[in-house]
C-alpha cells in the first residue's frame, strides 16, 4: 500500500522525517514495494523474522558489551532493544556481515556511554552476586577490577579480550585512532596488572 | 585474562525470554512510529480539508457545490531503491543531486540509492570510500552514530560545515544547503582540507 500525505501535511518537515523512517524501517528490513502497508501481518512477521535474525546473530555479543558499560541485565537487554531499533532508523551502509556486528556495536557502545552520561543505572550487578554465590572469587576479582576501570579502558578491554578486535577495528568501532586505542588498551591493563598483580598472565602482546 | 574475561561473559548470555521482550519492545516501538505518524496524517490531513474547505468558500461559494471534491493533492512516500545513473536518483528523490568531483581519491565504482526522500552516493575506491547523503532536512542525516572526539566547523564559499573526526582526521562532514541537510562520510578519515575539498567539489 502506497503511503500518501496531503499537500499541506507533506510540507510538514517532522511529518515527512516520520515517513522517511517507516520506509526507512520497511527498506532496512529488506521489505518488497508491493508489501508497503504499515503494521500488516506481512509486515509484523518480516520485522520480527529479520530482528531475529540479528539478534540471533549479534544479540549475544551487544548485550555483553552493554553489559561491561552497564553491568546489569535491564539496563543491558534495554540497550540491545534500542540498538535494534537503531538498525531501520540509520539505514547503514554494511558490506559484511562483520561490518554489520561492528556497527552495530558501535550504536550500542554509543547507547550504553549516553545511559553512563545522564546517570541511568540501576545498582544492581547480579553478574557479581552470581559469581560470588558460585564460589567463584577468582572471576569475581578480575570482573570487580574490570568493572573498577575508566569506561574508555574497560571498553577497549571487553572489544579486545572478548570479541577479539584487533586495536584498529576497535579504532573503527568506537571512532577514536589506532594510537588512541593502544594507549588506552596499554593503560587499561597496566591497571589491571596493578589490580590482580601475578594472578593472572598479562604478558600477551598488543 | 582472556580466559578468565571469556568465562566472566560467558554467563552473560540473552535467554529465550529476553529475546522475546526485546522483538516485542523493538516491534512495538517501530509500529508506534509508524503509528504516530498515521495519526499525524490523520490529524493533519482533517486539518488540511478544512482549510481547503474555509479558503474555497471564501473565495469560490457559488461554484463550490457543483464541483465534484477531488481528493487532496498527494505525495507517494518513494521505495527506497537502486538507481543505476545520477539521473534516475534524481528522478527517484525529485531534486538534483549533485556529483561530488573534489574527493580525495579517483572512484572506480559509484551506487545511487534512494532511501525515502534521501539521496545516496557511494563512491568506491581502491581502499576509500566517501558516501554522499542528500535530503530536504534540518537534522543530520549521516546516519552516523559515532561519538566523535573532535566536531569543529570551517566556512568555505559562505557555506558552514561542520566537521567531525578523531586525531587519523575529519571521517565526516555535515552542511546545510538552502533547504537541504548533506553530508559526507570519509573511510578511513581523511585531513580537513580534503574532506571540504570532497564536499564542496560538485558539478
Amino acid at each position: 500500500m502506497e503511503i500518501c500525505l496531503p499537500g499541506v501535511a507533506a510540507g510538514i518537515p517532522w511529518l515527512r522525517r516520520l515517513c522517511r523512517f517507516w520506509n526507512g524501517i520497511q527498506e532496512a528490513w529488506g521489505k518488497k514495494p508491493e508489501d508497503r502497508q504499515p503494521c500488516s501481518q506481512a509486515d509484523r512477521q518480516e520485522l520480527n523474522r529479520r530482528a531475529g535474525e540479528l539478534l540471533e546473530s549479534y544479540g549475544d555479543c551487544i548485550l555483553r558489551l552493554a553489559w561491561s558499560y552497564l553491568h546489569n541485565s535491564s539496563d543491558a537487554e534495554e540497550i540491545v532493544q534500542d540498538t535494534l531499533i537503531r538498525y531501520p532508523q540509520a539505514a547503514p551502509q554494511l558490506e559484511s556481515p562483520a561490518h554489520e556486528k561492528a556497527w552495530l556495536l558501535r550504536v550500542a557502545a554509543n547507547l550504553s556511554k549516553n545511559r553512563i552520561r545522564y546517570n541511568r543505572l540501576r545498582a544492581a550487578d547480579p553478574l557479581s552476586e552470581e559469581l560470588v554465590s558460585e564460589g567463584r572469587e577468582d572471576l569475581s576479582f578480575v570482573w570487580e577490577a574490570v568493572k573498577a576501570l575508566p569506561v574508555k579502558y574497560r571498553e577497549v578491554i571487553h572489544l579486545y579480550y572478548q570479541e577479539g578486535y584487533s586495536t584498529q577495528e576497535i579504532a573503527e568501532i568506537l571512532g577514536r585512532s589506532g594510537a588512541t586505542v593502544r594507549s588506552d588498551l596499554y593503560r587499561g591493563r597496566q591497571r589491571l596488572r596493578g589490580i590482580l598483580k601475578e594472578a593472572y598472565d598479562f604478558d600477551e602482546g598488543l | 585474562m582472556t580466559k578468565a574475561y571469556k568465562e566472566i561473559m560467558e554467563r552473560v548470555r540473552l535467554t529465550e525470554e529476553m529475546e522475546q521482550r526485546v522483538l516485542m519492545g523493538a516491534l512495538a516501538a517501530m509500529e508506534s512510529s509508524a503509528s504516530s505518524r498515521a495519526c499525524g496524517f490523520r490529524r493533519w490531513g482533517a486539518l488540511a480539508a478544512c482549510l481547503v474547505v474555509m479558503a474555497a468558500g471564501a473565495l469560490l461559494l457559488p461554484g463550490l457545490w457543483s464541483q465534484p471534491v477531488e481528493p487532496g493533492p498527494v505525495t507517494v512516500t518513494p521505495q527506497m531503491v537502486s538507481a543505476a545513473t545520477q539521473q534516475e536518483l534524481e528522478e527517484l528523490v525529485g531534486f538534483p543531486v549533485e556529483t561530488l568531483t573534489g574527493l580525495p581519491f579517483t572512484p572506480t565504482q559509484v551506487e545511487y540509492t534512494a532511501y525515502g526522500e534521501m539521496a545516496q552516493v557511494r563512491y568506491v575506491g581502491e581502499e576509500q570510500t566517501a558516501v554522499y547523503r542528500k535530503a530536504v532536512s534540518e537534522e543530520d542525516i549521516s546516519g552516523d552514530y559515532t561519538l566523535y572526539d573532535h566536531i569543529w566547523q570551517v566556512e568555505r564559499d559562505g557555506v558552514t560545515l561542520t566537521l567531525k573526526g578523531n586525531e587519523e582526521g575529519c571521517a565526516l562532514v555535515l552542511w546545510k544547503q538552502g533547504d537541504f541537510s548533506c553530508s559526507l562520510r570519509f573511510t578511513p578519515p581523511v585531513e580537513e582540507t580534503l574532506a571540504v575539498d570532497g564536499a564542496m567539489g560538485k558539478e
